[in-house]
């Protein structure tokens, strides 16, 4: 004879249903990236292991990496004059690009690797993710180093990076956290520089305050948000 | 204060498994579960982000998205010409996987496909109530009903669940 305990303790049972936890760190990661459902995603992934645990950090890094190829990209066409973001800062850009080959170096670098990422991702190669993460870890930062001596190429670096800002939010916490982080800070220290020698209207004057106290805190992608509305 | 997206972020963390899980219950297809739950908090996450001050119950808001989606992918297939509202969850979407295999191992096979044969009030009362340990204020709130009409569905859920396994058995 079944009791009213014996029944609910059935179906409490069911409280082991779970999604997999690819599906729903890939999921997350492309509501906040640009809207897209994701469909069937783990058609070869279902169980919740270590594995997986470990593939779906590399997914973001995929992501991640295909943001990097975006900046990178963005960076090349503006040696050729085509790429359209806001007039006066490319032309910024592509004079400090051409007067520096360094931070063009660096760039050709993070493109480089953030490609070898995406192709290692894709395929799954475990053995592989490893180095090839570490190398975009260090691409990244050589681009913030450039960034850094490279004042002008700021505020361009900081609008791509705000397109994926959502992107980076999710990102937190996983392999590029050290790395985006120090990018930000970068950004974030070049622009306040720049805001600090301009004049600015109350609320600019306001909202500056506001992101320097973000920053303090070490709030760096927070911070940036509020600089380019003042920068708009 | 937090981004919008920290914000979001959140909320997905905390609710993404028990949306999930209220959605799989009622269509009972991985793939399905998926596809909903992935659509409700597109659909949450765009509200939020145009104007968040209109969520004021987070936890109603996303379960009254999701059961319009089931209801919704009912409708699209059709099922609802032949069935009355309160009794689609009977008509499941089958597919074997290994999620499915998963949960077929166990005893949880037979709950589950006595939770589907319940109607639909039922379901979500029991699934609110002892899958998710809402309390009967707040499970009122999102069937928007009297806690004492919510204590007699609860009541009546669990003796046609039990009435439901005992037939199967």
């Amino acid at each position: 004879m079944m009791t009213e305990k014996d029944l609910i303790s059935k179906l409490q049972q069911l409280k082991q249903i779970k999604p997999t936890t690819t599906w729903v760190a890939l999921t997350k990661t492309q509501i906040f990236e640009s809207g897209v459902v994701a469909k069937k995603p783990t058609a070869t992934l279902t169980s919740q292991n270590a594995f997986l645990n470990f593939f779906t950090q590399k997914r973001f890094a995929y992501s991640f990496a295909a943001l990097l190829i975006m900046l990178a990209g963005a960076f090349g066409l503006t040696q050729y004059g085509n790429f359209n973001m806001q007039g006066v800062a490319v032309n910024k850009i592509q004079a400090s690009l051409v007067e520096a080959p360094a931070v063009k170096s660096n760039v050709d670098n993070l493109k480089k690797t953030s490609q070898d990422l995406a192709e290692v991702v894709k395929k799954e190669s475990q053995a592989k993710i490893n180095s090839a993460i570490a190398k975009v870890n260090d691409a990244t930062k050589s681009l913030a180093t450039s960034v850094k001596e490279n004042p002008t190429s700021a505020k361009a670096v900081a609008l791509e990076v705000q397109k994926d800002s959502t992107l980076l939010s999710v990102v937190g916490g996983s392999d590029f956290k050290e790395s985006s982080t120090v990018l930000y800070k970068t950004i974030d220290e070049q622009m306040i520089a720049d805001l600090k020698k301009t004049t600015l209207t109350d609320d600019e004057i306001k909202v500056f305050k506001e992101a320097q106290a973000l920053y303090e805190k070490g709030k760096y992608s927070e911070a940036l948000e509020k600089l380019l509305f003042i920068n708009k | 204060m937090n981004s919008p997206n920290e914000q979001f972020s959140r909320i997905y963390d905390e609710y993404i498994e028990k949306i999930y899980r209220f959605v799989y219950l009622k269509v009972s297809s991985k793939e399905v579960a998926e596809d909903i739950s992935s659509k409700t908090f597109l659909k949450a996450w765009q509200v939020f982000q145009n104007d968040p001050s209109s969520i004021k119950n987070v936890n109603a808001f996303l379960y009254k998205i999701a059961g319009n989606m089931v209801v919704d992918h009912y409708r699209e297939k059709g099922r609802t010409k032949t069935v009355a509202d309160d009794y689609f969850p009977k008509m499941v979407d089958s597919k074997n996987n290994l999620h499915e295999s998963a949960v077929l191992a166990s005893d949880l096979e037979t709950v589950k496909k006595a939770i589907q044969n319940l109607k639909k009030e039922y379901q979500d009362v029991l699934i609110f109530h002892y899958l998710e340990d809402m309390p009967i204020g707040e499970i009122a709130t999102i069937l928007n009903k009297p806690e004492g009409t919510i204590r007699v569905m609860i009541h009546r859920g669990l003796k046609s669940l039990k009435d439901e396994l005992v037939n199967e058995a």
